[in-house]
């Protein structure tokens, strides 16, 4: 198969997987029931006569399918719809949280992937050596914790202060409030917003990714390319940076692209916990105000990337690995 | 979050053991299959022996399993309920008296947290269950069968797998209220997925061995070539993941149950660590409350993913040491 | 080689010169000239719109940017014409229409006249678009007109005395016409920046994250001296309470409104902090299932449905059952202390004033008289299982006891109520739900028991009106506000009664009969009158004002007064905020530290590589 007919093979299916989505998301939020009650509980005002008001006002009186076309025909010019609880557009109210997130997850991802690949390969490499026996250890345990209870306990010991512990970063928040620091002073204070949760995150995902590149690499030091190597008098230094971990390390970063999903819903109670402006957050408190437009705005944009990230590491597997056209 | 364990490539299946019998009346096929199976788990406990790290992970687990058992000897079940008599003072760091110290109802931390075991563990292994259960059928129909069913299946999980988890069973879990059986339901049906693909990427394999294609070629029916062949060799890969999906069926738990999705009027790690939270817990600095559940937790979920490990590294010979 | 070298000369450039600009700008930064007053929240504002928002927080921010035509007072709720845009009123004779007479003067903040025609149109627009927030005040007023820049006419729909000015009547915030009429779907508008007349307006937001206010500069009450002695107001959403108990340690901000008792009393123990269990009218209740399975009574289109059982609909059953709830073993054990034992949806500092039950008819805690009420009223244990049998069907009476998700308290409580319930015989099946799955089992009527709480007015005639026959959802799915299926005919005549009593001192007796009926008729156990949990630093503002007085609110979120009465401490600077974290130079330092070690790494790996020779 041609790379071209491959390319758009792949993103066809994107296309097709992006369209399940949609179906599924607009859906998954109708079953729900009547959101006109709900957004009007404990409301001062309310009666029986608001909530009608309020149910013609949102749309919900039309019937299922009318619902359907009409959400598909918005998303497509890129309106995502009128949030409920904030009574403003989706889009309005989710494109001042990408950027956090968008820093939070770059940012802890890239280091995470990076130590986790450097820890990865000394064990792969040393298999049974105490390093290899020690790290294991560590990461098994960082890869077995709840990230949020160890947010919860790096909250304790670093921005309160629990017994010998210091206090010595701002418990949470994107910046401090009220303050109007500019340019490198204003970098400075995100940062130390940053530190927490970006260490929480980068140690509860470098455990995965170490331990697939452990795994990898031992795969691929069992292949018979390695011994062939050997054979030929490759340095051993050669043979793993030049041979084994190149082989090892694409699975592994293609696994590091797929993980993106699971990334994003790590994020949510981190975010929370951390009180982190993020789309994490607005998930969560989307969901208590149940806020159905935005949940649904957040799905998309949760769906797309996944499914870009996908399509991306499957170009990307295909262009470095050519074996896998084929198929 | 974390993700469902990863395929690390095409697995070989577990070689056939050649048992040089001594002199005996010839047995039934079932009979020397069967025997053939006994020595072939028999080996594979030898060499779970060996390794450290799935004996450590199984102790770990034996001493969870015997806590969840025996709750009920261990910490009365009154210690949960607030107008309990054995209720202390309100937000108590440890004491003799209050091992782990007490909440803000003034109960028992150490109570709360043997009790919580079996809400943790039963939920994590029921979802898991039924996640496998789901992931087995359907991956097994795909790679066996091929063609459109593989094709229309393999659609389905790729589109299921596309939407991120932790949205998913939010939204899920609040429409369908907190329980713990809404926890299992929305575990199982996020996680399905994985499982499938896994399954099916090794029956795929399978299925062009040479005995497969030799039984098919003597006229074995699907039936017995998937529950003879397939299932058997496919078996023992499939339960190591199994046990790695425990894990994270654990974790997803205490997450939901952190969220507020479990039942808030059960007693489970997550619910501990989500009341904790709300009270207030690590800025008022009561350690006491956060760290038992969260470390149980952490060595629950260890032990099944040592042993998960474990049985890996011994049933994937590409993974043998040189 | 090479190509490493230049690599680690192009990381050490860069932090070198990051340290150069970090030297030039970190120093301080720009000092704020202005006072800025932070005050934290734990929900995001649902919108500014006072067309559409409708929680207690968006309240509190149009309290400060908008005027009522007459204020609640500070001291107790009533009205204070001498700090109103509205100073006097007149009564027709026949209590139907009433003359409203204004200041003179009033700007917008915009520059803009504030005039009696603004207050007409507002009124006018609130009736005619039915807006839900004011429908209730609205429903007594025909119509509104301005006969000049400084009077305005109130119509009545029928002779009333709420409206003569001796109490306040109209919570609704008066918007200016010559914004609002302009808008095509007033609905949508976001209101930022606000144009408004009171002390401060929104000038930005970031939709549940902040809201930021800066003076009016064209606010008419400083000529009466009501002048700000804060400049800027911002309100910050945290989403997470221990994140905002943490900003208010570090300074960070200067106040909060917080939900957990746990997290106020450790804060009460912080020097320099000070905390208050503010005392306002939302209360926490027990609620039955007073017989929606069972009342012919048709008002609103009731059709009976649901499947409660029939005691709840048994008066002498929920008032037996109300004596085994210890009230005040709730307050200090579910809220901590910080709330009062309640004992009628009217609370005590309400318009019409205190009531309290007649002592001979006070159903106090009693398990004792709670066990022989139920025998007195036919219910005992006839199959001796130890649950008392309906006299009527036999049946073991076992309620369905709903708490709430979303509120830890109704978790907390329920443990103690069954346990109370179950010694005086009364079987209990408690279970939590989300707020949402309660209410459409409350439409339902397929429940007995459920827990929840209301945040009425200063004027009691919303939540009176909730008790009355019409507000009962007339069938499943269909949303009202009687959530006990409460009916009674001669409270709703009272009710209508209330609403046209020609004098006050006529409403107040109506209003306390009312109280009375409830009171004997238990559709609501009241629990808890719950406060307001707020804490707040004592080395940054001063000068806090409660409302009601001694007691309440220190923010006195029902008008402007409380904020203008705080000022900053005097020797202090302008309230800046502090930030946290390490200094911009020790991260300089690291990044470069970091730096050096990958270098040293990357360099070390190739020299061992000539090394490792096979």
């Amino acid at each position: 198969m041609s790379t071209r007919r491959y390319l758009i093979s792949k993103v066809l299916q994107a296309l097709l997987t992006l369209a399940f989505v949609l179906a599924f998301n607009f859906f998954l939020f109708r079953g729900v029931g009547d959101p006109a009650t709900e957004l009007l509980r404990g409301h001062s005002g309310i009666s029986r006569q608001a909530v009608e008001q309020l149910q013609r006002q949102l749309g919900l009186d039309l019937p299922l399918p009318q619902q359907f076309v009409h959400y598909v025909k918005e998303t497509f010019q890129g309106h995502l719809g009128y949030s409920y609880f904030y009574n403003l557009p989706v889009s309005r109210v989710i494109a001042g949280r990408i950027w956090p997130t968008v820093l939070l997850i770059g940012l802890s991802t890239l280091a995470a992937t990076a130590l986790g690949i450097w820890i990865g390969i000394r064990q792969g490499w040393r298999r049974g050596s105490k390093y290899d026996q020690g790290m294991l250890g560590f990461t098994l345990f960082t890869y077995s914790m709840p990230e949020f209870w160890f947010g919860m306990l790096v909250i304790m010991a670093f921005a309160v202060g629990v017994g010998p512990f210091p206090a010595l970063f701002p418990t949470g928040g994107y910046e401090t409030v009220g303050a109007s620091y500019t340019g490198f002073a204003h970098m400075i204070d995100v940062v130390n917003h940053m530190v927490l949760p970006f260490f929480v995150l980068t140690l509860a995902y470098l455990g995965e990714y170490s331990l697939i590149m452990r795994s990898s690499l031992l795969e691929t030091l069992g292949e018979d390319f390695i011994v062939t190597a050997r054979a030929k008098g490759v340095r051993e230094n050669r043979v793993l940076y030049g041979h084994a971990v190149p082989n090892a390390l694409l699975p592994t970063m293609t696994v590091t692209i797929l993980q993106l999903g699971f990334v994003i819903s790590g994020v949510i109670t981190i975010e929370l916990i951390f009180n982190w402006p993020g789309l994490g957050l607005l998930t969560a408190t989307s969901v208590d105000q149940r806020d159905f437009p935005v949940l649904q705005g957040l799905f998309l944009l949760f769906s797309a990337s996944v499914i870009v990230a996908n399509l991306v590491a499957d170009l990307l597997y295909s262009y470095l690995d050519p074996r896998v056209r084929a198929g | 979050m974390r993700p469902q364990p990863t395929s690390t490539g095409p697995v070989a299946a577990a070689p056939a053991v050649h048992i040089d019998a001594p002199e005996e009346p010839p047995r039934s096929p079932k009979q020397i299959a069967r025997a053939r199976r006994k020595a072939a788990a028999k080996r594979v406990w030898r060499e779970y022996r060996k390794n450290k790290m799935g004996m450590a992970g199984l102790i770990i687990l034996g001493f969870f399993i015997f806590v969840a058992i025996f709750a009920p000897v261990l910490a009365s079940s009154c210690g949960l309920d607030p107008t309990c008599p054995s209720t202390g003072p309100q937000l108590q760091p440890p004491t003799f008296k209050y091992p782990l110290g007490t909440d803000d109802l003034g109960r028992s931390v150490l109570t709360l947290t043997i009790w919580g075991t079996r809400i943790s563990m039963i939920v994590g292994l029921v979802s898991t269950a039924i996640t496998i259960l789901i992931g087995v059928t359907i991956g097994l129909i795909a790679g066996y069968y091929g063609a459109w069913r593989e094709s229309v299946l393999m659609r389905l999980t790729d589109w299921f797998l596309v939407i991120p988890f932790l949205p998913l069973a939010i939204v899920l879990a609040t429409l369908l209220g907190p329980s713990f059986y809404t926890v299992i339901f929305v575990i199982a049906i996020t996680s399905w997925p994985s499982a499938a693909r896994v399954i099916r990427a090794q029956v795929l394999s399978l299925k062009t061995r040479p005995y497969v294609e030799r039984s098919r070629a003597l006229g074995a029916s699907d039936w017995h070539l998937v529950t003879r062949h397939i299932l058997p060799n496919v078996g023992p890969l499939i339960f190591a993941n199994t046990v790695l999906t425990v894990a994270l069926a654990i974790l997803y738990e205490s997450t939901l149950s952190f969220l507020g999705l479990g039942d808030p009027l059960h007693t489970s790690w997550g619910t501990i660590l989500e009341n904790s939270f709300g009270a207030g817990a690590p800025f008022a600095g009561n350690w006491w409350w956060v760290v038992p559940p969260g470390l149980a937790i952490v060595l629950v979920v260890l032990s099944f993913t040592m042993i998960g490990y474990a049985l890996d590294d011994i049933l994937n010979p590409k993974l043998r040491a040189r | 080689m090479g190509g490493t070298g230049i690599l680690v000369a192009v990381v050490m450039l860069t932090t070198a010169s990051f340290a150069g600009i970090a030297g030039a700008q970190s120093a301080t930064p720009s000092p704020a000239k202005e006072t800025q007053f932070i005050y934290g929240v734990t929900a995001p504002n649902s919108s500014l719109n006072p067309l559409v928002g409708y929680l207690g927080i968006d309240y509190t921010i149009w309290s400060l940017e908008y005027n009522l035509p007459i204020e609640f007072a500070t001291k107790d709720f009533g009205a204070d014409l001498e700090q109103s845009i509205v100073t006097s009123v007149d009564t027709s004779s026949d209590n139907l229409s009433f003359t409203y007479h204004m200041r003179s003067g009033l700007k917008w903040s915009d520059g803009e006249p504030f005039t009696a025609n603004d207050v007409a149109w507002t009124l006018n627009f609130y009736k005619e678009r039915n807006i839900s927030n004011y429908a209730g005040d609205m429903s007594i007023i025909k119509s509104v007109e301005a006969t000049d820049d400084t009077t305005f006419v109130i119509n009545a729909e029928s002779p009333t005395s709420v409206l003569n000015g001796q109490s306040v009547w109209m919570y609704d915030f008066i918007l200016p016409e010559h914004i609002w009429s302009t808008i095509e779907e007033p609905k949508k508008f976001e209101n930022v920046p606000t144009v408004g007349s009171g002390p401060w307006v929104v000038t930005q937001q970031k939709p549940g994250d902040l809201v930021r206010m800066e003076r009016n500069p064209n606010y008419w009450g400083t000529e009466i001296g009501l002048t700000p002695h804060v400049d800027v107001i911002i309100e910050k959403v945290f989403n997470d309470e221990n994140q905002m108990a943490a900003a208010l340690q570090r300074g960070e901000i200067d106040f909060g409104f917080f939900d957990s008792a746990n997290i106020l009393n450790s804060l009460s123990t912080t020097p320099n902090i000070e905390t208050h269990g503010a005392q306002i009218p939302l209360f926490d209740e027990l609620a039955f299932n007073s017989g929606s399975a069972f009342q012919t009574n048709k008002a609103g289109g009731f059709v009976p449905h649901g499947d409660g059982i029939h005691a709840t609909s048994d008066p002498a059953f929920r008032r037996a059952v109300a004596q085994a709830i210890d009230k005040q073993t709730l307050v200090d054990k579910v809220y901590g202390g910080y709330a009062a034992v309640a004992d009628s949806p009217v609370q005590p500092g309400a318009t019409t004033g205190n009531w309290d039950p007649p002592p001979e008819e006070a159903l106090s805690f009693d398990l004792e008289k709670a066990k022989a009420d139920l025998t007195a009223a036919g219910y005992t244990d006839t199959d001796g299982d130890g649950t008392v049998n309906d006299p009527e069907t036999g049946e073991n009476v076992v309620l369905r006891y709903y708490t709430r998700t979303s509120d830890q308290n109704t978790i907390k409580t329920a443990p103690f109520v069954k346990s109370w319930l179950n010694e005086i015989g009364v079987g209990v099946k408690v279970a939590a739900v989300s707020s949402s799955k309660l209410t459409n089992i409350i439409l339902a009527g397929d429940y007995e028991l459920f827990h929840w709480g209301w945040f009425p007015n200063p004027d009691p005639n919303y939540i009176l009106g909730i008790f009355t026959c019409e507000q009962r959802a007339p069938r499943p799915g269909v949303y009202d506000n009687n959530d006990s299926y409460f009916c009674d005919p001669a409270y709703d005549q009272l009710y209508e009664q209330q609403l046209t009593a020609t004098s006050t001192e006529e409403r107040v007796e109506i209003v306390h009969q009312m109280q009375q009926i409830l009171y004997e008729q238990q559709p609501y156990m009241m629990l808890a009158y719950t406060n307001y949990l707020e804490a707040y630093r004592t080395d940054r503002f001063t000068g806090y004002t409660m409302q009601p007085e001694g007691v309440g609110d220190l923010l006195a979120t029902w008008g402007p007064f409380g904020f203008l009465s705080i000022r900053p401490v005097t020797g202090e600077a302008a309230g800046e905020a502090k930030s946290e974290g390490i200094p911009g130079w020790v991260w300089i330092a690291v990044v470069v530290g970091l730096a050096v070690v990958i270098a040293g790494i990357v360099l070390g790996r190739r020299r061992v590589s000539d090394e490792d020779r096979v």
